[in-house]
């Protein structure tokens, strides 16, 4: 038996989720139908109103439905620093660990030669023109550690550099609770070029 | 009667992380240069949230001892692990020459043949961005130190894809290439002291020829009409042009 038209679109719309299938789909949609009509209008609702309304923050583009976000209107951050990310749940999982006061940029993206994503598509403009306009102390890069976060960092180093600004770019090396017979070298290696002194 | 499809088990081959692309939730799509056996591509399943550092590895300019089975222009990767190599082997490309790596990486993509023996050009690719690595130095601002490696890569690509410039010898008189004479360079035929107005052809000094053919890349006028030529005969055999070759462009443009 195939599904009528509409069980259909639903079953297909939903597999545009990230690890949904086909079996997935067709349990969440029945799901949906048989058992949770409130939550199935809920769940429509806010799908419309924030693909509607969300766009990006004026300032550190994040996602948000406001001209600037929380974070970029909080008086209790500390504008001075900034930091560079490559997407908004790397902003989250900063805010998770509690360290870090400062605004941030999310770039979405990194710089990637091979399929063509230059600095254009990830407004690196608009991160310039903040460095230049805010009185900015410190930069932090917080690019993934791959080829193309290095890449990245790289090319914001080489923009930001004329402005005079301080740029660091975030430790690279041995995890909390890391047992060393089980680093890979490469990353062994970041850590002993990146040892600092002790007091 | 219908042939099933043999399937391939390769077992330790030597190789490098061109590209890769993520496949699904987890997984990556890897192109790899095989040493002996060129461009291959295979599916990297579950390494993003591998716990053993999988993904690591499966970074472009690694290299790698790996393992592949499976049938037609997919494979699975069965295992990888990073080659053992020396202090003085790695490579530790930033800047530019990470800009460099990457050209080079998609020349390499577009021009590399599969399942065909690639050690000459493995080795050549080895040494080229060992040479690129050697120079981190970004002020530099001759860029002697990129544009050498690079030509003798393009160069040597051509010749082992079959393409080989003809060099040294006049193809309208027969005769050697005179380094003090300046010649209209045909892609198909060569350099000629005539000038066919047919063909579309490039003005290039006799000495830069001879010099190309020797490997010699050691002065700026050498340098710069082999740039000429070399970027004028890739761009023959690529199906489109080249992003890394843009976005290096718009990077440095201004320095």
């Amino acid at each position: 038996m195939s599904h009528s038209p509409l069980i259909k679109q639903l079953i297909e719309s939903l597999r545009c989720l990230p690890g949904v299938g086909a079996k997935s789909a067709q349990r969440m949609a029945y799901h949906l139908l048989e058992r949770d009509r409130n939550g199935a209008r809920k769940l429509s609702h806010a799908l419309f109103q924030a693909a509607e309304q969300v766009g990006h923050c004026s300032s550190c583009r994040i996602l948000t439905e406001a001209e600037q976000c929380d974070i970029c209107r909080s008086p209790k951050r500390d504008r001075q620093i900034l930091c560079v990310v490559e997407s908004p749940s790397d902003v989250y999982a900063i805010e998770q660990s509690g360290t870090y006061s400062g605004t941030y940029f999310v770039l979405m993206g990194h710089l990637s030669p091979l399929d063509g994503i230059g600095p254009q598509d990830l407004h690196l403009d608009i991160l310039k023109q903040r460095v230049m306009q805010e009185s900015i102390d410190e930069v932090i890069l917080a690019t993934n550690a791959t080829v193309e976060g290095e890449a990245t960092a790289h090319y914001i180093v080489e923009m930001l550099k004329p402005q005079g600004v301080k740029i660091t770019r975030i430790a690279q090396g041995v995890p909390l609770g890391g047992e060393l017979e089980y680093i890979d070298g490469s990353t062994l290696g970041l850590a002993f070029s990146g040892r600092k002194e002790l007091d | 009667m219908n042939t099933v499809p043999d399937r391939i088990k390769l077992d330790y081959k030597t190789a490098v992380v061109l590209h890769h692309y993520n496949y699904q939730d987890n997984s990556l799509i890897v192109n790899f240069f095989v040493q002996e056996l060129g461009k291959l591509s295979a599916v990297a399943r579950g390494v993003k949230n591998s716990k053993k550092g999988r993904y690591a590895l499966l970074q472009p300019f690694q290299k790698l001892t790996i393992s592949l089975s499976g049938k037609g222009d997919l494979l699975t990767l069965t295992q990888v692990e990073a080659l053992l190599q020396a202090d003085s082997e790695k490579w530790n490309l930033k800047g530019k020459s990470l800009y460099c790596a990457y050209y080079i990486n998609e020349l390499l993509l577009n021009l590399l043949p599969a399942h065909t023996d690639c050690s000459a050009i493995f080795n050549l690719y080895h040494e080229v961005l060992k040479l690129l690595s050697s120079h981190i130095d970004d002020s530099d601002q001759d860029n002697f130190h990129y544009e050498i490696p690079l030509r003798l890569f393009e160069l040597k690509l051509l010749e082992f894809l079959g393409y080989s410039l003809n060099l040294t010898v006049d193809q309208s008189s027969g005769e050697k290439v005179s380094a003090d004479r300046q010649y209209y360079y045909q892609l198909d035929v060569g350099p000629s002291l005539q000038q066919n107005i047919q063909a579309q052809a490039l003005l290039i000094s006799g000495q830069t020829l001879l010099n190309m053919a020797q490997s010699r890349f050691n002065d700026q006028k050498t340098l710069h009409e082999s740039k000429q030529l070399l970027k004028w005969a890739i761009s023959q055999h690529l199906n489109k042009p080249l992003k890394s070759r843009e976005l290096f462009k718009q990077l440095y443009a201004n320095k």
